[in-house]
């Protein structure tokens, strides 16, 4: 059974690209259009990832990711930050609040893809 | 010839002489006669019988010629010699310049031309000194005025005042840009400018001289009330003994900067975050459709608006960023390059400053520089440290430390407990930044912008407590140290203004004790609807000006109307001539008794009649909640106390009788002036009669009100 990838953005474009390119590429689905509903979804269905977008509305990516580690029952979830905020001090922001890995956009999907697989040990 | 007859005079003497040369004769007549025998006596008897009348005009003739000698001594020597006296002593004391008429006897009129010569010796040379003092003065003059010119000048505002704040100097451009309300000689600085701030930067400048070859200036942002920034530079004035005597603030105006900086970095911020995410989509887009087979028409048509409909944004934001990237300016302000030890030290005193904190600090590698406003930023890093843990309770151990993280300094806080909520976080960004009791007069979102930092809080794990994480921007060290700035006083005064104010004074005891030359007083006088305060008369105009050590300060005028809760009484009306119409469009009493207060603050009150002006503050004040509880002198008590026996006490009557002339005498500016004039004319009279301290001279106004009471 495939890996279940939660795609957090507030971009529909992005999520519906994002979300045939993972499917096309054997992985679950599941998708969010803000912090809150990213921690519900999560509550409900534990995914083992999260692709994060950072600049989310009311709770930020910030907030998502340090709530996931928090949590002793999400905190060994893999979190890819995802954003348009470049600079070194969202970077070292996002990898202090415990992401695994931080990309920015834009991205080409192999790379993304890559990072994915090698988080989950599906490489 | 009159003679007087008394003991010890002139007179007395040549009546004794006249007696003396007759009692004499008489003596010498008859021990001659005892010598005599019989026959002999009997010859000198018929002798005196036959040339006796010969005998007797002899007699008369010596006495005549006596008489005459001693009328020419008189003449010739003792009455010239008695008016010369006479002529010396006008010559000593009224004027100088008159020269004494030779009379009398060759060596009186010599005496005369003698003290002639010696008067024009002692004129000229009373001359030449004058002459002297007069270019002395010219000179001093002459550099006051280059002085002010180049302070005037300057495009920065320049500020001296003593280590409480007391304002002793400034420029045009430091009134421009402080003045609201209006800063004075002698007023406080600190009712315009953060206290908070201008101690802080006091404290780090104190602690900067204790180490040698420390630059002892600091920088720092101001942000005013009125929302102006100002980029200050604080440099010590010091005494021969090094001790602070005065701090030179210079200040630059950094809000349009700020501001364009601000809004440039805001719209290029935006610009680069829209490309980004626009060109993210496109490029997974373009990718998915390079890409994937077997590709539903459908799903195709999809791709394809995304594409178009992405493009689109991509362009307009290039188009932005590139506008954006053209308006923008480099950064200005207080912010730049210090030792990241420097501000590791700053911030473990401030962090100290926020109670029994064990604060132990890491020494970083000397070579690590951060980019700061030192002050600004350890303030929104304490204030940051009471919100994570507010007491009490509070913070008990703190760790600082700095690491280098490529272009970019960490600057850690490690003991602040778990990270706040994500609401928590943003309204502390918003709200004023308050640290150790004071406001000031930024946000922590508005340091941070500056900074271009960021800040957040690692959450305590198994090994580690939680962190308060601040990064910031590395910086190199300067190449070339900046110039010393400090100031050391000569033993003398210097030439500009009234830094006698620098005198050690403070408010209660030693106010009280104070010479009254040396008040910083505000002279007041108020017109008002009319005579009954109690019944519901008000202000209607209020002026004031301000005294400093014993001058009347033409340029610190306070002078406004008040639009009343009530119609003036026409009689009223008929004095001061403000009618309704003229007084409609004015401000309330409220605002102008908030901002007299604020003129007045610090100093003492002075006023005709006190007690009617007095009891108008007190009751239109206290509607507007401000208060008046600075010493108040009274220019009529303070008047009776040096002139009990005058029956009049009105101003005109006082003005007159110390020649003060009233410019515009029921207006509240006219009076107001006219009081102070008064009150500087009284001063020496006051210190005359023994009344030399503010507390004497309250307490000479008390016992004349009493006396004026008893009637």
């Amino acid at each position: 059974m495939g890996k279940t990838v939660l795609i957090v953005d507030d971009e529909p474009s992005l999520i519906v690209a994002l979300q045939f390119l993972l499917e096309e590429n054997g992985f679950e689905t599941r998708v969010a259009f803000s912090g809150e509903e990213a921690l519900e979804s999560i509550a409900a269905h534990r995914p083992d990832l999260v692709l994060l977008d950072i600049m989310l509305p009311a709770v930020d990516g910030f907030e998502v990711c340090r709530r996931i580690r928090e949590n002793p029952e999400t905190r060994d979830i893999r979190i890819v930050l995802l954003s348009a905020l470049g600079g070194q001090a969202h970077i070292t922001r996002g990898m202090d609040l415990g992401a695994d890995a931080y990309i920015t956009k834009p991205f080409s999907n192999a790379e993304l893809l890559s990072r994915i697989r090698e988080l989950l040990g599906c490489a | 010839m009159r003679l007087n007859l008394s003991p010890g005079s002139y007179g007395f003497a040549v009546l004794l002489a006249a007696a003396a040369a007759l009692g004499g004769a008489a003596l010498f007549g008859l021990l001659a006669w005892r010598d005599l025998d019989p026959a002999e006596r009997a010859a000198a008897g018929e002798l005196l019988r036959r040339s006796g009348p010969t005998l007797a005009l002899g007699g008369c003739l010596v006495l005549l010629v006596g008489g005459m000698l001693v009328e020419w001594i008189d003449r010739q020597y003792r009455r010239p010699l008695g008016r010369l006296r006479e002529q010396v002593s006008i010559l000593r004391g009224l004027s100088p310049s008159r020269r004494i008429r030779p009379e009398g006897a060759a060596e009186v009129q010599g005496l005369a031309a003698e003290i002639n010569a010696l008067s024009d010796l002692l004129e000229a040379r009373r001359e030449s000194v004058e002459e002297r003092i007069r270019a002395a003065r010219g000179e001093l003059e002459e550099e006051k005025r280059l002085l002010s010119g180049i302070l005037a000048e300057l495009p920065e505002g320049v500020l001296v005042c003593d280590p409480e704040g007391r304002i002793i100097l400034y420029n045009e451009r430091a009134r421009q840009w402080l003045g609201d309300p209006p800063i004075g000689l002698g007023r406080s600085l600190l009712s315009v400018f953060d206290p908070g701030l201008f101690r802080q930067a006091l404290e780090d400048v104190a602690s900067r001289l204790k180490r040698a070859g420390r630059e002892p200036a600091v920088s720092f942002a101001a942000r005013l009330p009125g929302g102006r920034l100002l980029h200050t530079t604080m440099a010590p004035l010091l005494a021969p003994t090094r001790e602070i005597r005065g701090v030179i603030l210079i200040f630059a105006d950094a809000t349009e900067a700020d501001e364009a900086v601000c809004r440039g970095e805001e719209a290029l911020e935006t610009h680069f975050f829209t490309l980004r995410r626009s060109v993210g989509i496109l490029r997974t887009t373009v990718e998915i459709l390079r890409d994937a087979k077997g590709l539903p028409p459908g799903k195709r048509r999809e791709f394809e608006e995304i594409l178009d409909r992405e493009s689109r944004t991509a362009a307009q934001a290039t188009e932005e960023a590139a506008a954006a990237w053209a308006a923008h300016r480099p950064p200005t302000g207080a912010v730049s390059a210090m030792p990241a030890g420097d501000f590791l030290e700053l911030l473990a005193r401030r962090v100290r400053g926020l109670g029994e904190i064990d604060v132990r600090r890491e020494v970083p590698h000397p070579t690590l520089w951060v980019r700061a406003d030192g002050q600004a930023m350890a303030a929104a890093i304490v204030f940051l440290l009471s919100r994570l843990a507010p007491p009490p309770g509070g913070l008990r151990r703190i760790h600082c430390r700095c690491t280098r993280r490529e272009h970019r300094v960490l600057v850690d806080l490690v003991g602040t407990g778990a990270p706040p909520e994500a609401a928590a976080q943003a309204a502390w960004e918003r709200e004023p930044l308050a640290v150790g009791g004071v406001t000031l007069n930024t946000t922590l979102a508005e340091v941070f912008r500056r900074h271009r930092a960021s800040w957040w809080v690692l959450p305590p794990g198994e090994s580690a407590e939680g962190t308060l994480r601040v990064m910031l921007e590395a910086a190199g060290p300067p190449a070339i140290p900046p110039p010393r700035r400090t100031t050391l006083l000569a033993g003398s005064r210097p030439v500009y203004y009234d830094f006698d104010l620098f005198a050690g004074r403070r408010a209660g005891a030693a106010l009280l004790d104070q010479p009254l030359g040396l008040l910083v007083c505000t002279a007041f006088d108020t017109e008002t609807t009319g005579l009954d305060p109690e019944g519901g008369d008000e202000i209607i105009a209020l002026g004031a000006v301000r005294i400093v050590n014993g001058r009347l300060l033409e340029s610190e005028v306070f002078e406004r109307l008040v639009r009343p809760g009530i119609d003036p009484r026409p009689e009223s009306v008929r004095i001061h001539g403000l009618g309704p119409d003229i007084l409609r469009d004015q401000p309330e009493a409220g605002a102008v008794l908030a901002e007299f207060a604020r003129f007045a603050e610090g100093t003492v009150l002075v006023a005709h009649h006190a007690a009617f002006d007095m009891r108008l503050l007190t009751l239109q004040g206290g509607r507007a909640g401000v208060r008046f509880d600075q010493p108040v002198l009274d220019t009529l008590l303070l008047s009776l106390a040096v002139h009990p026996g005058h029956a009049d006490h009105r101003l005109e009557a006082i003005a007159e009788r110390l020649g003060v002339t009233i410019r515009g005498r029921h207006t509240a500016l006219g009076d107001a002036r006219a009081a102070a004039e008064i009150f500087l004319r009284l001063t020496p009279l006051l210190e005359k009669a023994g009344i030399a301290t503010l507390a004497q001279a309250l307490e000479a106004s008390r016992g004349a009100l009493e006396r004026r009471l008893r009637g």
